[in-house]
C-alpha cells in the first residue's frame, strides 16, 4: 500500500470529517447564527438606552394595526391552504388515476407554473382582472363588472393558483406508488366508489397530503412580492416587516425585529404542528403493483378533460400572459394595439447587467450548495452523533426564516466594520446560499439514505481510506442527485425576489428586482419581457433536470 | 497471502446487549469454513468483526500472528463479497476489479496482468468492459468474487452472497466458489443461513445461535453427531421423541432398548430422530406401536408423519426403490430404531449423551 | 476519482473568489458610470436618462423606490455610499439628510429661482410639484366635490380617499406637513384635524403614489390627494378625474436633485444634474405636466401660475428638523397608539 503523503496524516489524525463538521459550524455560526441572534436581541431592545423590554412585543400584540396583520396573515394562509388541497387533490387523483390524454403535458405545464415566482402571476392577474385588465374590460362591454381583485381576493386567487401544483404533485406521486392490493382488498370485503376513497385511499396518502399543505401555508406566510403588489392595504406579515424595516433603517430596526420573530414562530408552530399530528403514522407501501389506470366513460372523459386542462391553464396564465404581453407596443403604462419587439430592447439598454447579474449570482451561489451539501449530508447521515445532529437542525434552520427576514437580519449584522457586506453581490449570494441550504440537505441526505452503504464498505475492505473512498465513491455516486436538486435551487434562485428586494443596491439589481420596480412604475411592457426572460430560463433548466434525472426526478 | 485466522474470546456489545458472547474459532490456512445459523444468530456481526466494520469489544482476532483489532477497515486486507455484490455502478468491470489493484499501488501493467487472469478464472473475461448495469445477478456474483480475491488478501470473507440468486444458479455458483477456493487456498470464511449449501461446500461448519458457538465440526461430523438439540433441529429434519434413561436402557412409550451412551446417566431425555434413522414395519415387530397420520409424496421417497402416542410425531422416510409397500393415514405401524445413528441428548437439549 | 476532486477543488476555487471580489465595496478611481436612486415615474424619466447616457456615455445605474426608502438607504449607507445622485421626492427629505448631501454649484445657477434649491448648493429642486386634490366626476358630483383640506375629513369620504403612505412616498408626505400647516399649524388644532384625517382614511394607504391617481380615474376611490403632473396628465387624457387646486393653499415644494457625499462617481453625479437642469430637459417639462424651475421658460396654460397657489409658508429647514418627530406623530396616529 502507499504510504500515505503528510497532508492526508494530518488530515486523519484530526479527521477530515471533524474538519468538515467544524467548518460547517464555523459558516453557519457567522452567517446565520450571528445575524439571527442579533435580530433576537433587538426585538428586546425598543428605546434608545439599550434597557431590555418586552414593549415591542406588548404593543404587537395589544395594537390592531399590528395584530390585524397576524390575523390577515393568517387568513390568507389557511384559506389559500384550503383551496390548494380542494383543487390539487381530485386533480391529482383524477389524473393519477384516468385515462386523461396528455399527462405528461398537463404534468409540465403545472411544473413551470410551479417553479415560477408568485409575484408574476400577481402581476399577470393584475394585467388580466385589474382594474384596467384584459378580461375586466372584455366583459364590462358586455356589462358584468368584476369585483376588485387587489387585497384579499386577489392574494388567495395568485397564492392557490400558483401553490396547489405542490399538492397536485405530491398527491399525484403518492397514488402512483400506492399499493393496489390495499383498495383490492377493500373492494372484496364489499366496500367501493366513495366510501373506499374515504376510508382507504385517502387516508393513506393523509401524510404525502399534509407535506404539501405545509409547504403552501409556509409559502403563503412568507412570501412579500405578492402582497406588495396585489395586498394594497390588506396588510400581511412580510409586508409590515418590510415596511417597519424601512422607516426603522438608519436607526435600529427594532420593531422590524420583533415582527421577524413572531413570523419565524408562526411558521415553527405550523411545523411543529404537522410534525406532531403525522408523529409516527408514516405508511410505507411497497408500490410492488401500482394501480391500473382506469378508462372514464364518454362524458365523464370529456367534462374531466375540460377541468383539467382549464385548471392548468390557469395556473399557466402568468407565464402565458407575461409572453404574450411582451410582445405588445406600449406606449407608457399603456397598450396599444399591435406587437412589437420594444419591450426587448428596452430591457437590453436598460437592464442587460440584471440578466447577467441574476445568472451569475445564482450560479455562484449553487456551487457553493453542492460543496456545502454533499459535505455536510454526508457528515450528518455517515457521521450520525449529537453534534451532527445540531448542525442538521441549524442548516435546517432558514426554511422557518421568510426571505425578507433573512435580507433584513444579514444587513443589520453586516452593515458595519469590521464586516462591511451590504450593497455587494456577496451579500446577495450568502442570502441565496442560506435560504436553499435546507432544500439542499434534505435532497442530499435523501440520496445517501438510499444508496447502499456496501458500496462504501466494498471499497474500504479493497483498502481505500474512509476518505478517500467519499471522493472515489460516495460522492460521486451522489452527484447526479445532489445536481437535480442543485437545479431547481438555481431556478428558484433565479426568481427569488423577497431576501433580494431588500439587500440589493444600483450595482447588484437581479431581474426579479427590475421586473418589481418595473411594475411599481407602471413598465409593464419591460416587466413582462422580463419574466418572460426568466420563464425562458426556468423551462431550459428544467430540461436539463430531466436529462440528468433520466425522467425520473421529483421537482417537489 | 493466504493466513490462518483466529478468533479468540470475541466479544460485540451493542449498550447493554450482547450480541457475540466469547466466541472462539480457529481456522486454518486455506480452509473454507462457514458460520452458520437462523437470522439473528450473530453470523454476519461477526463476520464484520473480521472485516472491521463492527467494533470488538473484547477478545483478539489475529490474521496469522498479527492482532487486527486496531487495525481500520481498510488496511486489513480481508477481501469481502457483499450480499448485494455492492458492484460500482459508475466503472467499468475491469475498473471495479482493479480498483483495490490501483489503491495499492500497482503499476499499469501488473494491473492488467493480474485482472485479465482473474477474470478468466471466473470466466468473465469478455465482459471486461462492460458496464455493471449490463450484467446479471450471477454474472454480477462473479465479478464482486474475482474483486475480492485479485487483491491476494490474507482472508477471504463472504457475506450470504447467493441468497439473491435463484435456485439453480445457486448451485451452479456453490461449486464455481467452492473450486475457485480450492485452487487459490485462499483462507475463507463464508456466512450463510442456508444448511444445504454449508454442508455441501464447507471444510467445517460453526453453528451459531445468539450470539455464541453451538458446535464447530465438519459437516459430516455437525450432521450424524449434532451436540445439542439446537444443533440438531437447525442441520437436516430431526423428530424429538421424550424418553427416560437409566443406565444404558433408553425407555419410550413402554419400549425399553438399550444404546452406547457416552457417560453414565439416569433421567428424562430426549431422543432425536433423522427421516432415515427409524424404520416402519406393518407388522408387530417389538418397535413401538404408532399410527401413520400423513403420508406425503415426495418424487424419489414417501415422507410418513407417524403418530407415536403420548405426543410424540415421528418423521420417517421410506424410499421408493426399497419397493417398500405405501401406507395410508390410519395404518398402524411399528417403529424401530438405528441405535447407531440416532442422537440423545438431556431433557433440556443441551448436552449429548452419545 | 481524481477528477472529481479536480472539479470539486476548481468549483470551491471559483466559488470563492467570486465571493471574494463580490464582496469588495467599489473602488474604481475613474469609472463611466452613474448609480442614480430616483423616485420618479419611468415613463417620461428613462427617454431623459438615456439621451444622457447617449449624450455623454456615461453608464447609469439605476435603483427606482420610493422616496422615503431611497432616503433611508442612504442614511444606511452613510459610512459607504452606494449611490451617487438622489433624483424626485421633496425637497423636505432631502432637507432630512442634507449632511450627507454634496454641495455643489451647477451650470445654471442664474437661470433658476433662487427659491427652488437649498441655501447651501446642497439640493437643488427640478420642478416645483404641488400637491392637489383629485376626484372621480362620476362617483362625485361637481357640488360634492372636495374644495381643499377641510373637506377631506368628510364622513362621506370615509374610506374612498386615495393616498400615499407618507414613509414611503415624498409627495404624500409632502401633502401631510401642507394639511397640517393650512389646518392650523404643527399645534392641537392641527394634529386634531390629522386625526380626524386619518380615522377618515379608514385604514387604506397606498405603498405608492401612482396607486393615488390610478385608484381615483378607475373609480376604485371617490377623490385623493396627489401630485400636479399626475393629476394633469390623466385629466387631459380624458380620464375619469378632476383636479381641484385646495383653497386654503398648496404646496410650491420643489422636486429636487441631489449629488450623495461619497459620491464614487463624483464628476458624472455632476454632469448629471447639470443636464437635469440645463434649457433641454426643462423645457420638456411643460408637456410632462410638470413645473420647471428655470425662470426663461414659460408655464403651459393649464397650470394656475405659481403665485396662485396660496402661501403657506414651507419652510424646508424648519420640516428637515421635525420630519422624524412628526413621521412619529403620524404613526402613531395610524397605529392607534
Amino acid at each position: 500500500m502507499k504510504e500515505p503523503t503528510w497532508l492526508q496524516k494530518g488530515l486523519n489524525r484530526f479527521g477530515f470529517w471533524g474538519f468538515v463538521v467544524l467548518a460547517a459550524f464555523a459558516l453557519a455560526l457567522f452567517f446565520l447564527v450571528y445575524p439571527l441572534i442579533g435580530m433576537l436581541s433587538r426585538s428586546f431592545l425598543p428605546n434608545e438606552g439599550g434597557a431590555f423590554s418586552l414593549k415591542n412585543y406588548v404593543d404587537f400584540f395589544r395594537l390592531p394595526y399590528y395584530f390585524n396583520t397576524l390575523k390577515h396573515s393568517f387568513a390568507v394562509s389557511i384559506t389559500t391552504t384550503v383551496f390548494a388541497i380542494l383543487l390539487g387533490v381530485p386533480m391529482g387523483y383524477v389524473v393519477a388515476r384516468f385515462n386523461i390524454p396528455g399527462k405528461k403535458l398537463l404534468n409540465a405545464m403545472v411544473v413551470i407554473s410551479l417553479l415560477s415566482p408568485p409575484f408574476i402571476g400577481a402581476y399577470s392577474w393584475i394585467m388580466l382582472l385589474g382594474r384596467n385588465g384584459f378580461i375586466t374590460n372584455l366583459v364590462r362591454h358586455i356589462g358584468i363588472e368584476i369585483p376588485t381583485i387587489y387585497g384579499f381576493r386577489g392574494l388567495i386567487l395568485v397564492f392557490t393558483l400558483k401553490l396547489f401544483p405542490f399538492i397536485y404533485m405530491y398527491v399525484q406521486g403518492a397514488l402512483q406508488t400506492f399499493d393496489s392490493s390495499l383498495e383490492e382488498a377493500a373492494e372484496n370485503l364489499g366496500v367501493h366508489g366513495l366510501k373506499k376513497l374515504l376510508t382507504v385511499t385517502f387516508p393513506l396518502i393523509m401524510p404525502t397530503i399534509t407535506a404539501g399543505a405545509v409547504v403552501v401555508f409556509m409559502t403563503s406566510l412568507a412570501d412579500l412580492g405578492t402582497p406588495m403588489l396585489i395586498g394594497e392595504g390588506y396588510k400581511v406579515l412580510p409586508v409590515l416587516v418590510y415596511e417597519e424595516y424601512m422607516s426603522e433603517i438608519g436607526g435600529n430596526a427594532t420593531m422590524a425585529s420583533t415582527l421577524s420573530v413572531i413570523i419565524i414562530l408562526c411558521s415553527l408552530s405550523v411545523l411543529l404542528l404537522q410534525k406532531i399530528s403525522i408523529g409516527k403514522r408514516s405508511y410505507s407501501m411497497s408500490g410492488l403493483r401500482p394501480p391500473a389506470v382506469k378508462k372514464l366513460g364518454k362524458l365523464p372523459f370529456v367534462v374531466l378533460t375540460i377541468l383539467c386542462y382549464f385548471i392548468a391553464l390557469c395556473a399557466l396564465a402568468p407565464q402565458i400572459t407575461t409572453m404574450v404581453t411582451s410582445f405588445i407596443k406600449t406606449r407608457g403604462p399603456l397598450f396599444v394595439p399591435g406587437f412589437s419587439l420594444e419591450s426587448y430592447r428596452s430591457v437590453w439598454f436598460k437592464l442587460s447587467a440584471n440578466i447577467a447579474r441574476t445568472f451569475l449570482y445564482s450560479t455562484i451561489a449553487m456551487m457553493f450548495m453542492i460543496l456545502i451539501g454533499m459535505f455536510t449530508s454526508y457528515v450528518i447521515v455517515r457521521r450520525k452523533s449529537s453534534i451532527t445532529n445540531i448542525l442538521d437542525f441549524v442548516l435546517m434552520s432558514p426554511y422557518v426564516i421568510p426571505g425578507s427576514v433573512l435580507g433584513i437580519i444579514l444587513v443589520m449584522a453586516f452593515n458595519k466594520p469590521p464586516v462591511v457586506l451590504t450593497g455587494t453581490a456577496a451579500i446577495m449570494i450568502i442570502s441565496y446560499t442560506i435560504r436553499k441550504i435546507p432544500y439542499i440537505i434534505r435532497s442530499s441526505t435523501g440520496i445517501l439514505y438510499q444508496l447502499d452503504l456496501s458500496s462504501e464498505e466494498a471499497s474500504i475492505n479493497l483498502g481505500v481510506s474512509p476518505m478517500k473512498t467519499f471522493f472515489k465513491i460516495t460522492a460521486i455516486l451522489m452527484l447526479p442527485g445532489v445536481l437535480s436538486g442543485a437545479i431547481l435551487s438555481w431556478i428558484s434562485t433565479i426568481n427569488e425576489l423577497s431576501s433580494t428586494l431588500i439587500l440589493y443596491s444600483g450595482r447588484t439589481g437581479t431581474i426579479s428586482v427590475a421586473i418589481y420596480t418595473e411594475i411599481m412604475k407602471d413598465g409593464y411592457g419591460t416587466a413582462a419581457a422580463l419574466a418572460s426572460i426568466l420563464t425562458f430560463a426556468t423551462i431550459i433548466s428544467l430540461l436539463v433536470f430531466n436529462t440528468l434525472t433520466k425522467g425520473k426526478g421529483s421537482v417537489v | 497471502m493466504s493466513q490462518p485466522l483466529f478468533i479468540e474470546e470475541v466479544t460485540k456489545r451493542y449498550g447493554d446487549f450482547t450480541a457475540i458472547d466469547r466466541v472462539s474459532i480457529s481456522i486454518d490456512k486455506g480452509e473454507f469454513f462457514t458460520l452458520l445459523g437462523p437470522s439473528g444468530c450473530g453470523k454476519t456481526t461477526l463476520l464484520r468483526m473480521i472485516a472491521g466494520f463492527n467494533s470488538i469489544e473484547a477478545g483478539t482476532i489475529r490474521f496469522g500472528q498479527t492482532v487486527i483489532n486496531s487495525i481500520p477497515a481498510y488496511k486489513r486486507n480481508a477481501g469481502m463479497v457483499f450480499q448485494n455484490y455492492a458492484i460500482f455502478p459508475h466503472l467499468s468491470v475491469y475498473d471495479n476489479v482493479a480498483y483495490g489493484l490501483k489503491a495499492r499501488g500497482y503499476s499499469k501493467a501488473e494491473i492488467e496482468k493480474d485482472v485479465e487472469e482473474v477474470l478468466g478464472l471466473v470466466k468473465m473475461s469478455e465482459y471486461k468492459d462492460r458496464q455493471p448495469s449490463q450484467l446479471s445477478g450471477g454474472q454480477q456474483q462473479r465479478i464482486a468474487l474475482a474483486r475480492a480475491i485479485v487483491i491476494k488478501p490474507d482472508v477471504l470473507l463472504m457475506d450470504e452472497p447467493l441468497s439473491n440468486l435463484d435456485a439453480k444458479l445457486r448451485i451452479e455458483m456453490r461449486s464455481v466458489i467452492k473450486k475457485i477456493q480450492q485452487n487459490l487456498n485462499i483462507t475463507t470464511v463464508y456466512v450463510t443461513h442456508d444448511q444445504e449449501e454449508a454442508l455441501a461446500m464447507s471444510d467445517r461448519i460453526a453453528v451459531m445461535n445468539l450470539g455464541t458457538v453451538q458446535q464447530i465440526g465438519t459437516p459430516l461430523q455437525i450432521y450424524t453427531r449434532p451436540q445439542n438439540s439446537f444443533v440438531s433441529n437447525f442441520i437436516g429434519i430431526s423428530s424429538f421423541l421424550s424418553c427416560s434413561v437409566a443406565g444404558n436402557t433408553v425407555s419410550l412409550l413402554g419400549h425399553a432398548f438399550d444404546m452406547k451412551l457416552a457417560r453414565a446417566y439416569t433421567g428424562n431425555a430426549v431422543l432425536a430422530v433423522r427421516p432415515e434413522e427409524a424404520t416402519l414395519k406393518t407388522i408387530e415387530n417389538g418397535g413401538v406401536a404408532g399410527r401413520v397420520q400423513f403420508a406425503t409424496f415426495l418424487g424419489d421417497f414417501i415422507n410418513y408423519e407417524i403418530e407415536l402416542g403420548g405426543d410424540c410425531v415421528l418423521q420417517v422416510n421410506e424410499y421408493l426403490k426399497e419397493g417398500l409397500p405405501i401406507k395410508k393415514t390410519g395404518d398402524k405401524v411399528w417403529v424401530t430404531f438405528d441405535r447407531k445413528s440416532v442422537n440423545l441428548f438431556t431433557a433440556d437439549g443441551k448436552e449429548s449423551l452419545v | 476519482m481524481k477528477k472529481a476532486m479536480v472539479l470539486l477543488t476548481a468549483m470551491l476555487l471559483v466559488a470563492s473568489i467570486s465571493l471574494f471580489s463580490a464582496a469588495q465595496p467599489e473602488a474604481k478611481p475613474v469609472s463611466n458610470e452613474l448609480t442614480l436612486y430616483y423616485s420618479h415615474a419611468a415613463d417620461w424619466t428613462d427617454p431623459i436618462i438615456k439621451e444622457f447616457q447617449d449624450r455623454t456615455g456615461i453608464k447609469v445605474n439605476l435603483v427606482g423606490a420610493g422616496t422615503g426608502e431611497l432616503v433611508s438607504r442612504i442614511r444606511a449607507e452613510k459610512d459607504n455610499p452606494l449611490s451617487d445622485v438622489l433624483w424626485g421626492g421633496g425637497s423636505d427629505s432631502y432637507q432630512v439628510i442634507v449632511d450627507l448631501l454634496e454641495p455643489y454649484e451647477h451650470a445654471h445657477m442664474s437661470s433658476v429661482l433662487p427659491v427652488t434649491r437649498d441655501p447651501g448648493n446642497r439640493w437643488h429642486g427640478t420642478t416645483i410639484d404641488p400637491m392637489v386634490i383629485i376626484y372621480n366626476p362620476k362617483l362625485v358630483a361637481a357640488a360634492d366635490a372636495p374644495k381643499g383640506w377641510a373637506d377631506l375629513v368628510n364622513p362621506k369620504f370615509k374610506g374612498r380617499i386615495a393616498h400615499a403612505d407618507p414613509a414611503r412616498s415624498g409627495s404624500a408626505f409632502m401633502a401631510l406637513i401642507i394639511q397640517l400647516l393650512s389646518m392650523g399649524g404643527d399645534n392641537e388644532t392641527g394634529w386634531a384635524y390629522m386625526k380626524n384625517f386619518v380615522v377618515n382614511l379608514d385604514s387604506k394607504l397606498l405603498g405608492s403614489s401612482s396607486g393615488t391617481f390610478k385608484g381615483v380615474a378607475d373609480g376604485e376611490y371617490a377623490v385623493g390627494i396627489t401630485y400636479e403632473e399626475a393629476a394633469l396628465k390623466y385629466e387631459r387624457a380624458g380620464a375619469n378625474l378632476k383636479v381641484v387646486y385646495p383653497i386654503e393653499g398648496s404646496s410650491k415644494v420643489p422636486s429636487p436633485i441631489a449629488i450623495v457625499k461619497g459620491a464614487k462617481n463624483m464628476e458624472n453625479a455632476k454632469k448629471f444634474v447639470d443636464f437635469i437642469l440645463s434649457k433641454d430637459v426643462q423645457a420638456l417639462m411643460g408637456d410632462l405636466n410638470r413645473r420647471t424651475v428655470r425662470t426663461d421658460i414659460q408655464l403651459p396654460s393649464i397650470m394656475i401660475p405659481n403665485d396662485k397657489l396660496g402661501d403657506i409658508p414651507y419652510d424646508t429647514v424648519w420640516v428637515g428638523q421635525n420630519k422624524d418627530r412628526i413621521m412619529n406623530q403620524w404613526k402613531n396616529l395610524i397605529v392607534g397608539r
